[in-house]
């Protein structure tokens, strides 16, 4: 998929575990989990704003869209 | 006591006149109104029951009908019986049970063809161990004095060579008994197999996508399955079920002749289950799109 996602660079960088971010944002492990490893179709604007507030970064610090070969 | 040949006269829906002529021997011997009613009653029992005995056609000694396709009868049977009057006494149940046996392959879904107004209702009957059909054919016409067309109708008997089952209304082929053991042996597994089938995939299977569905487990890929089978097994049963009887004739050319038809009931229910199945199908596909809805529902985070 050309859309990539980079959750967990913002969680390095951030020093976060997906435990604790899962707690802070407010959504499951498992789902958190899918959306790390790129399975997810869509992402609502109400998970992202939440995952961008308890990262502390812009939308496009966590998408990032590659044009496909 | 026994009424003598009859001739019947009318006009046709076309105006056509006909005159009917029946010359031959009643099948089944009219009883005088004259005698009280008591023996009247008895002496009718008596005679249908003589009847029964020629023609071989009652289930008297059982019958076993399979999957509404086909079926085994075995009948009680005498040629010479006749009813015997003694002075002041009528006669009596009729012994049956005593008698020889037949053995018969029932063609549940045929019949013997309709007779069409002005004609008689077809009727089968056997004498001296041949069986026939007893029709009325109009086999002339000619222009009356006042020039109207007349039709003259006269009664036939065809020799046939099968039999005729009147209770369930359908042709039989008469078979040996040892045949009737080994078609009751096979008939009776393949019955067996497909109640199974129904009971576990069909009736079952409803059953469990129900269960299912009450429990929240709707879009699964195992109620997809159930509803494919289903729809599947509901339009299959009825085509083949059609497909059968249509191959009947080539599997016993022998026994059919042009006075064997279809019977319209073994067909015209059809429909429900055909109507039934793809409903079945419909849901099947209707569940396939959910669960792929759902799918991608589980995936948006």
């Amino acid at each position: 998929m050309p859309i990539i996602v980079n959750l967990d660079v913002m969680m390095a960088r951030r020093k976060m575990s997906l435990t604790e971010l899962s707690e802070r944002v407010g959504i499951t492990m498992a789902n958190l989990s899918i959306l790390k490893t790129g399975k997810a179709k869509a992402i609502r604007f109400e998970t992202l704003e939440a995952i961008c507030t308890v990262l502390d970064c812009q939308p496009a610090d966590i998408l990032e869209f590659a044009k496909e070969e | 006591m026994f009424a003598s040949n009859t001739t019947r006269v009318g006009n046709t829906d076309d105006g056509m006149s006909f005159a009917i002529i029946n010359n031959l021997k009643p099948i089944t011997e009219h009883v005088s109104d004259s005698i009280p009613y008591y023996q009247h009653v008895r002496l009718q029992d008596s005679i249908n029951q003589l009847r029964t005995l020629r023609n071989g056609d009652g289930p008297i000694a059982g019958s076993a009908n399979y999957i509404s396709l086909f079926g085994t009868q075995e009948s009680n049977y005498c040629d010479t019986c006749t009813i015997r009057f003694s002075k002041g006494a009528w006669p009596s149940e009729f012994p049956i049970f005593d008698k020889p046996r037949k053995a018969y392959f029932m063609l549940m879904g045929w019949k013997i063809k309709p007779a069409k107004w002005p004609c008689d209702s077809v009727k089968f009957h056997v004498e001296h161990g041949q069986a026939y059909l007893r029709k009325q054919v109009a086999d002339s016409t000619y222009k009356d004095k006042k020039g109207r067309i007349e039709r003259i109708v006269r009664t036939y008997d065809i020799a046939v060579p099968f039999a005729y089952n009147r209770q369930f209304n359908c042709v039989t082929i008469p078979i040996t008994a040892s045949t009737k053991t080994m078609l009751d042996y096979v008939l009776t597994t393949i019955s067996i197999l497909g109640i199974i089938y129904f009971m576990f995939f069909i009736l079952g299977g409803f059953i469990k996508f129900l269960l299912d569905v009450s429990r929240g487990q709707t879009f699964t890929v195992k109620n997809i399955r159930r509803l494919k089978v289903i729809g599947i097994s509901l339009i299959v049963i009825e085509i083949l079920n059609f497909l059968i009887n249509l191959c009947m004739p080539l599997v016993f050319h022998a026994y059919f002749t042009a006075d064997v038809v279809l019977d319209e009931k073994s067909w015209s229910g059809s429909w429900k289950g055909l109507v039934t199945g793809i409903a079945f199908l419909l849901l099947y596909k209707a569940f396939r799109s959910g669960k792929k809805i759902k799918e991608e529902q589980d995936l948006v985070i």
